[in-house]
């Protein structure tokens, strides 16, 4: 099957092994997998922030770059949320891109829930480590994922799967809503990295990038913390590094 | 309201957080309101069905809302009250003031009533030479405090136990009451022994209403103290607050809302006392109390036209505001109107003008929590998104965020360009990393004041995939 | 009637002006909503969830035993600082016929606001909820219910029903809705201070439930 990766603006730019470590997740389990190279943003920022028409101009961009594929999956809850949620609400009053909308929703999926759901994976790698998994809003509530990421994770040979309290609680990342109100922001990322610090556990992992930057900013900043990385990562044997903010730049 | 109260929310916030006593309230309510929520509705069988019947419930309403007010008043009426109509908070307040006069009132018994709070009704009976005292033991401690509520159902929520003995002390001193107090209880005594003298003096009492009824011309009140029930019950007359979209037909509709009321607010399955008020009540002295209902208006009529109607479903329950990250960190005065939370950010704005309240839809992570919780289905995150919208293009949003948010957009649209710039500016942020941060840099002020930004790894995926990929294809 | 009303009725009518198709009129009782099911028998789930939220139940089966049940608690809860044992008692005959001894100070009048002790009758019993259902009227008037230290209200097994809608069929068959309805679950309590339960805040610090399962009669 032809499976288009969307690796997100953020992945694209600041963590690019995330979409390494997720087109080999896909090959390894027999999608052919294509990055259309013109791929930019999904327009969330400006969604967000008010510029409804900005969005939409990045919206049909992206439905038309997307079209043709038999899925789209995107290593981003918050991505996917707004491609599978939003973008046929952007579209309300425009019946043709509304349909081509609804089309590239119905394709599209968040990786973990694609790898568990869509491909029924099962991983044989091992991860020696006990790791603590972090929902992003997004995904557990825009796309209901919750047993996706635990379900690759608990197939790790050597992982222990620590779940930290309050896991449905947002980090405080919630885009520019992290520099607009960054001290609520940074008070939400405090309470986060109590919570991740309580499991003990060794690694921090999400699907998120978003929430990765946030929380591993502020472990940063409190000075310590375990290693962080991207679900992806760890899940294709990529997670050998300092992680996210490590100290050794991976 | 006056007009400014809303702004610097920011500012506020900030004042909030570093507030320690408030900061200990907050921390002390907390999970407690969540997790009696959590067991209340996992225990409640058909929670979704009533959740979807409370919404088709209030939405029919709001369709027929003049039929359903004009049969509500016809049944007032018919029960022997009276019906007062408001167009705005001014004119509720003359009405209610009025209505006091008439009946020569010194003393005014308060129950708990947000729309009391949105009219400013207290200052105005004040200001008209009445006393006017809150009833619920959360509005009196802070009518002593000389605040504003900071929660729709728990107004003092942010007031520790040293603080409310503080001000009782000093308050209750005139009463005679000097005793050191310490517990809960007595507090909680001592407040009760204040109160029933004032239940027994006034001249009026004034309720809010949770739900009136269109059949049968009653108004609802739900309480745990039971103070609206004195309020409505003991003085000679009593006058019913309430705000349009408190109607429902029927007072099976009415059952079905209180059923999720309660489990929603405070985790309860009924509260202590659910009472349905049908015009002048029967007296101890043979005569019949007075009965008035001001029904007010006070934007709902134009928000029921527009895009927003959603909101006027609410129930006004609080749990958006237990569930909201940002609420429970900074509490409600941060948010300056009469509504905190995810459902005041968008009361508020449309209520006192978009440009009176510039920061409040924009108080949220999108986190999403406040729409599932809701038990009225309200797209509380929707609904915030379309206020910035609306900010955007009313030009009510800054200028140089504007351009930002353009630009951003813009720039996406040019894949060409956007990777000639992203590109070397990634190679050159992975540079200036130190340990996998970057420096301190002048885009990144407010994020770096609080945490750190890890640094770019350098590169850029898409290109870097296709390139290989375009290698591959040629060799 | 006045210009506000004009105003807004005319305001919420819009340009769609008068819709009343579909409106409820007339079919008032079709409105019911999904209802809970129970887990138990009427009268289990309204003494489990009475006595959940701080109420006292006593379960009896003759007048005699009602009495005793009123007598006990009385002798435990019902002294106050100054006053004495007396109950008032609300005039309605199911109660001030109930056969009262001689050494308990009863008296049947409406109520004061320095009662220690009222007693009341519920028109029902809601299992749902554990509520009781008052009815305003001289006979039961709803002071009663709200001004005393303790509450104490006698229901008959026989009027327990499962849930709130039965008492709305009721009052719209007998065609008359009572100046208050008042639904009580339990003792007053408040937790406006730190969150913290605190029984008797404005209204009753105890509430006793007698349900009558037998010596029911008129």
């Amino acid at each position: 099957m032809r499976v288009a990766l969307f690796a997100t603006c953020l992945v694209d730019n600041l963590r690019p092994r995330i979409g390494l470590a997720s087109a080999r997740l896909l090959q390894d389990h027999g999608c052919e997998v294509v990055v259309p190279p013109s791929q930019t943003c999904c327009g969330q920022p400006g969604y967000n922030n008010g510029d409804v028409r900005g969005a939409r101009a990045l919206a049909r961009k992206t439905i038309t770059e997307f079209e043709g594929f038999d899925y789209v999956v995107v290593p981003s809850g918050s991505c996917a949320g707004m491609i599978i949620q939003h973008y046929p609400r952007l579209f309300r009053d425009e019946p043709d891109w509304r349909a081509r909308a609804e089309s590239l929703a119905a394709r599209c999926h968040e990786l973990t829930h694609f790898l568990s759901h869509v491909l029924d994976i099962r991983l044989d790698r091992t991860f020696e480590g006990r790791v603590t998994y972090h929902d992003s809003c997004s995904s557990l509530r825009e796309l209901g994922i919750h047993g996706a990421p635990r379900t690759l994770l608990s197939q790790m040979h050597g992982l222990v799967l620590l779940e930290m309290k309050e896991t449905e609680v947002c980090c405080g990342f919630g885009g520019t809503f992290s520099v607009k109100f960054d001290e609520i922001s940074e008070r939400m990322a405090s309470n986060k990295t109590r919570r991740v610090r309580e499991t003990g556990a060794d690694v921090l992992a999400a699907a998120d990038l978003g929430c990765l930057l946030n929380i591993a900013g502020r472990l940063r900043r409190e000075d310590g913390g375990p290693r962080i990385f991207h679900i992806a990562e760890l899940l294709a044997g990529m997670a050998d590094g300092a992680g996210i903010g490590g100290p050794d730049k991976a | 309201m006056t007009a400014n109260t809303h702004h610097r929310f920011r500012d506020k916030a900030h004042a909030a957080l570093m507030d320690e006593p408030l900061q200990r309230a907050m921390d002390k309510a907390g999970d407690g309101f969540i997790a009696r929520r959590q067991t209340a509705i996992a225990a409640l069988d058909q929670y979704e069905a009533l959740r979807s019947r409370a919404k088709s419930i209030k939405e029919h309403t709001l369709d027929h809302l003049p039929e359903y007010l004009e049969r509500y008043e016809a049944q007032v009426i018919a029960s022997g009250g009276q019906v007062h109509w408001a167009r705005d908070a001014e004119e509720a307040r003359k009405l209610v003031i009025d209505l006091c006069r008439r009946a020569g009132a010194g003393s005014v018994a308060k129950g708990k009533s947000m729309i009391g709070e949105e009219i400013g009704l207290n200052h105005a009976l004040e200001a008209a030479g009445m006393e006017a005292v809150e009833t619920d033991l959360g509005e009196y401690i802070i009518q002593l405090a000389e605040e504003p509520p900071s929660h729709i159902i728990a107004p003092a929520l942010h007031k520790t136990r040293e603080q409310i003995i503080a001000m009782f002390r000093e308050h209750h001193r005139s009463h005679g009451y000097t005793e050191p107090l310490e517990t809960v209880a007595e507090i909680v005594d001592e407040a009760r022994a204040i109160l029933r003298d004032k239940f027994l003096k006034a001249d009026v009492g004034i309720t809010g209403a949770n739900f009136l009824i269109a059949e049968t011309g009653s108004s609802v009140i739900v309480t745990n103290e039971g103070n609206g029930d004195l309020t409505a019950l003991l003085p000679p007359t009593h006058i019913v607050l309430a705000s349009l979209d408190k109607l429902v037909p029927t007072p099976e509709d009415a059952t079905t809302l209180l059923r999720l009321l309660a489990r929603s607010a405070t985790g309860q399955e009924s509260t202590a006392y659910t009472s349905f008020f049908t015009g002048p009540k029967p007296r101890n002295d043979g005569h019949e109390s007075a009965y008035h209902v001001v029904l007010i208006d006070n934007s709902r009529s134009r928000i029921l036209h527009g895009k927003y109607r959603d909101m006027l479903r609410c129930i006004r329950c609080g749990a958006c505001l237990n569930h909201c990250p940002v609420y429970t960190n900074v509490g409600g005065h941060a948010y300056g109107g009469v509504y905190p939370g995810p459902m005041g950010s968008v009361l508020g704005p449309l209520l006192d003008g978009l440009a009176q309240a510039p920061e409040l839809p924009n108080a949220s992570s999108f986190c999403g929590r406040c729409a599932e919780v809701c038990p009225m289905s309200i797209p509380l995150p929707e609904l915030l998104r379309q206020l910035r919208n609306d900010q955007f293009e009313e030009r009510i949003t800054p200028l140089r965020q504007r351009c930002a948010t353009r630009l951003w957009s813009w720039l996406n649209t040019h894949p060409r360009l956007y990777r000639a710039l992203a590109g070397p500016a990634m190679a050159l942020l992975s540079r200036m990393g130190r340990n996998g941060i970057l420096p301190r840099l002048p885009g990144l002020g407010a994020w770096q004041r609080g945490r750190e930004f890890p640094a770019p790894e350098g590169g850029s995926f898409v290109r870097e995939w296709n390139r290989r990929r375009g290698r591959t294809r040629h060799e | 009637m006045s210009e506000a009303r004009r105003e807004i009725l005319t305001r919420l009518r819009g340009e769609s002006g008068t819709n009343k198709a579909g409106v409820r009129d007339g079919a008032w009782s079709s409105s019911a909503g999904p209802r809970p099911r129970l887990d138990g028998s009427a009268l289990e789930v309204f003494v489990d969830k009475l006595r959940q939220n701080s109420a006292s139940v006593v379960r009896v089966d003759s007048e005699a035993a009602i009495i005793k049940a009123i007598g006990n608690f009385l002798r435990v809860e019902g002294q106050g600082q100054g006053q004495g044992q007396g109950l008032v008692v609300m005039p309605h005959p199911r109660l001030r016929e109930l056969n009262w001894p001689n050494d308990l100070e009863i008296q049947c009048r409406a109520p004061r606001a320095s009662d220690l002790n009222v007693l009341s009758l519920a028109a029902f019993g809601i299992a749902e909820t554990g509520s009781l259902v008052l009815l305003s009227g001289t006979e039961t008037p709803s002071e009663a219910n709200f001004l005393p230290e303790n509450f104490l209200c006698l229901v008959d097994r026989a009027n327990l029903i499962e849930h709130m809608e039965e008492v709305w069929q009721h009052l719209r068959q007998q065609g008359d809705f009572p100046a208050c309805v008042n639904l009580i679950s339990g003792p007053s309590r408040t937790a406006d201070v730190e969150q913290t339960i605190q029984l008797g805040a404005h209204g009753p610090r105890r509430l006793l439930v007698v349900i009558d399962e037998g010596s029911k009669n008129e």
